[in-house]
């Protein structure tokens, strides 16, 4: 497959997200017709339509496209860092640690107290998530401590989530497991998204700031570290980047999985396979990928809405095991 | 049945020489409506035992009379030694406990879930005469109809009341709360959605629709769940700035309770 | 004025001293071989020359300057360090992985500049690799990665070139190419520090060899008078044979000396 300019690879995402996202505004429980949404949103008065546009629509939108960058974004930048097309968040346990930190703070009440707390929550969750990762997998490189050490901190959240939401003497709490594991975007307002977006753009910022040493980690740490590379500030901005990018987004819309895998992936060859070019190009195919899963589930008319992370899950999955499968005389 | 333990069952139907047709000395309960009426019409030393649920002041609107009196988690075990001559259970009441206990030969009574204030009436009714207290329930009934007399009269347009509960569930045409709306003077806006007898409300429908109240009968726990937070969000008290409390122990079962909520809900009408 | 100078460097790993009191002086326009046996502490002194080492002793001043005032800019401009055992993780163009190598002199988000562009092109030239720039990394055999790999630490245009065995695993073509391209970087100025196993090779391409045993410099000089019958001896218990050719007397390595028998040599 070959390579396209920047220009007409990020050119033909944006368009493509732009639409799907105008398609999302309008799809909701009522069927409001195109028309009147149109006319309300440019409306000079106050009016029910606008409201349900902004109060509902516009939050579930915005939140679908920033958790989607987020999770592209944060999944390309972990790939390049640990030089290994099978990182994501989910895969290796952060977005698990960002839930447990958020429902740490949700359940123990900390967000009656302060409004950001949840969001700082999975924050931390996060960002211990990818210390501890670190610590277990980033020297050797090799995928399956990766994969392994993926696995014992997905165990190790999970668990201590469940505990978490048992122990909550509200009756409701141990019903919500399905929330933080499987994510969803339904019912989200625009407090939640005054509360995540700034986090989440200030991930953004610290990851996208990082692809020229991206590019040059492909060539190993030494050579990197020799083209003038601070590997140092390099690890801190990606842990500080990914813990608040992944940590907001969970905080808010729960786990929704394989977003940082698929998305990479797929994009990796039309980038050249240059890591420092996939950043940008997988925030905007992450945001593509949740704002269509996000309508998918809205239509489906099967009573209950569909949990978000099951349709990513029910693609992911499968993509997953396909890597791993194809790649396995690959990695060690 | 193993042959070994079949002295067992004989044995302790023995103990519970029962005569159906007799007004019940002692009487168990497993479900918290049953409770309710239980622990209103008998004095405590025919009570053997209502469930722990009863003494949650949210839930039980007799929860200072429960704790006069034995409580249960439930189990047959517990109340196989209370020898009640009559056990009072819910629909959905531990169908293990109450198999069991049928097979040892326990008089067993079903507690129904009214659909309207009519089948209020009745349960009560229905369940003073198994319990042999036919004069209390008629009473009870009779201080029931004086409150719900003394409420305001129905005013034409009647305004709009959406329930709202934890999880976002409404109640539609056909359930005890819709009929409650009725009789406090409202029409129900789930009614007005065409939504079923429990339903979810949409958020959309809510600001689209822009009901006069918002009926909530939140729980007021000290820690929050996520069930809990469309009744909190800032969202809803903007697109519906009326409110109005009725307490879950007002009207999830049949008992002079139910008053309480009407007589709510009828006060903040004016 | 010398590239670099290094007075009694001491580099430890952990607990345990890899070079020890170690001199030396570069001077531009020169290949010097790095040998000596497996752990003596080769790659070690080449890594801390590089910047990537720490010293716990000792002094060493790149261009002049003492390395601890050079800017991360100003040494990744003067120093290209080619490590052992050359990757790409990812399956880049050729085109892009020489690139790379002009990041030192590469502004924040900006792209290639002219002067980008035409060192690219004179390490492109230098290596030939003007056939593979557009073929991915890992389509390529081992000599042509190693060669697009070397064009990257061209393209840095560093007054200080350190490879860490650049031919392991080369066919004697692309070895001797790999070399020859390294001599031709020494002649435009820089000086180029090469570690080698083979001594054939160092000898022949090399000005100065530096011999190095359990993290001493034992030797200094050229070839000839480093690589004597004593000093293989003794530093890599081997015995020699000596050849000629094109005028130069060669020592090449040809049978273990066992602690037992006392050959004469």
């Amino acid at each position: 497959m070959r390579e396209w300019s920047n220009a007409r690879l990020l050119g033909t995402l944006g368009v493509l997200t732009a639409i799907a996202a105008i398609f999302s505004l309008g799809i909701g429980t009522l069927k409001i017709p195109p028309g009147d949404i149109w006319q309300a949103a440019w409306s000079s008065e106050p009016n029910v339509i606008r409201t349900v546009l902004i109060e509902l629509r516009l939050p579930r939108t915005a939140l679908a496209l920033m958790v989607g960058a987020s999770l592209g974004l944060a999944g390309a930048a972990m790939q390049g860092f640990l030089r290994n097309p099978l990182a994501e968040p989910g895969v290796v346990g952060i977005s698990g640690m960002a839930a447990l930190g958020a429902v740490v703070a949700f359940y123990t009440g900390l967000a009656s107290a302060w409004s950001f707390a949840v969001p700082i929550g999975g924050i931390v969750g996060a960002g211990i998530g990818v210390a501890l990762l670190q610590a277990l997998a980033g020297r050797s490189g090799s995928t399956l401590t990766l994969i392994l050490a993926g696995i014992a901190l997905n165990a190790f959240a999970g668990a201590l989530t469940s505990l978490a939401l048992n122990l909550s003497p509200n009756p409701y709490a141990v019903y919500e497991i399905l929330f933080w594991l499987m994510g969803s975007i339904a019912d989200r307002t625009l407090e939640h998204l005054a509360f995540a977006a700034p986090l989440m753009v200030l991930g953004w910022l610290l990851l996208l700031g990082q692809g020229r040493a991206l590019d040059a980690l492909s060539l190993g740490e030494d050579a990197a570290r020799s083209l003038g590379i601070d590997l140092r500030r390099t690890t801190w901005s990606l842990v500080l980047g990914a813990a608040l990018a992944v940590g907001a987004s969970v905080a808010t819309t729960g786990v929704i999985g394989f977003v940082g895998l698929v998305v990479p992936h797929l994009l990796r060859p039309l980038v050249g396979h240059r890591p420092g070019r996939l950043l940008g190009a997988s925030a905007l195919g992450g945001a593509l990928l949740v704002v269509l899963a996000d309508m998918t589930v809205r239509s489906l008319a099967l009573g209950v809405e569909l949990k978000i992370g099951v349709l990513t899950a029910l693609i992911g999955a499968p993509f997953f095991l396909a890597l791993v499968l194809r790649g396995r005389r690959a990695f060690a | 049945m193993n042959i070994r333990f079949g002295w067992l069952p004989a044995l302790v139907a023995g103990l519970w020489a029962v005569d159906g047709s007799a007004k019940p000395l002692r009487v168990a309960s497993l479900n918290l409506c049953a409770d309710q009426l239980v622990l209103e019409m008998l004095e405590p030393v025919r009570i053997a035992s209502v469930t722990w649920l009863a003494r949650d002041a949210t839930q039980s609107a007799m929860a200072e009379a429960a704790k006069g009196v034995t409580i249960n988690y439930g189990r047959a075990e517990e109340i196989v030694p209370q020898q009640a001559d009559l056990v009072l259970v819910g629909q959905f009441t531990a169908p293990a406990a109450t198999a069991m206990l049928r097979r040892l030969g326990a008089r067993i009574e079903m507690v129904e879930q009214p659909r309207d204030l009519a089948g209020v009436r009745r349960e009560i009714l229905r369940v003073g005469a198994i319990l042999g207290e036919a004069e209390r329930a008629e009473a009870i009934i009779a201080a029931l109809d004086r409150r719900l007399g003394a409420l305001p009269p129905p005013i034409e347009p009647r305004p709009v009341a959406a329930l709202l509960r934890p999880n976002g569930v409404t109640a539609g045409p056909g359930s005890l709360v819709d009929d409650v709306l009725r009789v406090a003077g409202y029409e129900n806006f789930a009614a007005r959605l065409g939504l079923d007898r429990t339903d979810r409300l949409p958020l959309e429908a809510l600001i689209m629709g822009r009901p006069d109240i918002l009926v909530v009968d939140y729980r007021d726990f000290a820690l929050p769940s996520l069930a809990q937070l469309q009744q909190r969000s800032p969202m809803v008290a903007r697109a519906v700035p009326k409110r109005v409390v009725v307490p879950s122990w007002a009207w999830t079962c049949s008992g002079s309770a139910i008053a309480e909520a009407v007589e709510r809900l009828a006060q903040a009408r004016i | 004025m010398n590239i670099v100078a290094a007075r009694g460097l001491g580099i430890a790993l952990g607990a345990r001293i890899v070079v020890d009191d170690l001199s030396l002086d570069l001077a531009p326009a020169q290949v010097v071989a790095l040998v000596g046996p497996n752990g003596a502490g080769k790659t070690s002194l080449l890594r801390a020359l590089a910047g990537l080492l720490a010293r716990r002793a000792g002094s060493l001043s790149i261009l002049g300057r003492p390395a601890e005032t050079l800017a991360p800019r100003e040494s990744a401009q003067a120093i290209a360090y080619l490590p052992q055992g050359g990757m790409s993780h990812w399956p880049l163009e050729a085109a892009r992985i020489v690139e790379l190598g002009r990041l030192p002199h590469r502004d924040a988000f900006a792209g290639l500049s002219g002067d980008d562009r035409a060192a690219i092109a004179r390490a492109v030239e230098a290596t030939g690799i003007e056939a593979l720039l557009h073929r991915p990394f890992d389509q390529l055999s081992g000599g042509e990665r190693a060669r697009v790999l070397l064009a990257r630490a061209l393209a840095v245009e560093a007054k200080l070139m350190l490879a860490d065995e650049p031919v392991a695993a080369l066919d004697p073509a692309h070895q001797l190419h790999v070399m020859e391209i390294l001599r031709a970087r020494a002649a435009a100025g820089s000086a180029v520090v090469v570690v080698l196993h083979d001594l054939v090779l160092a000898a022949r391409f090399a000005d100065r060899i530096l011999l190095m045993d359990r993290g001493r410099l034992v030797a200094d000089g050229p070839p000839a008078r480093v690589l004597t019958p004593e000093a293989l001896a003794q530093v890599y218990g081997v015995e020699a044979t000596f050849f000629e050719a094109e005028g130069t007397r060669f020592a090449m390595p040809w049978r273990r000396l066992s602690e037992a028998s006392a050959k004469t040599i």
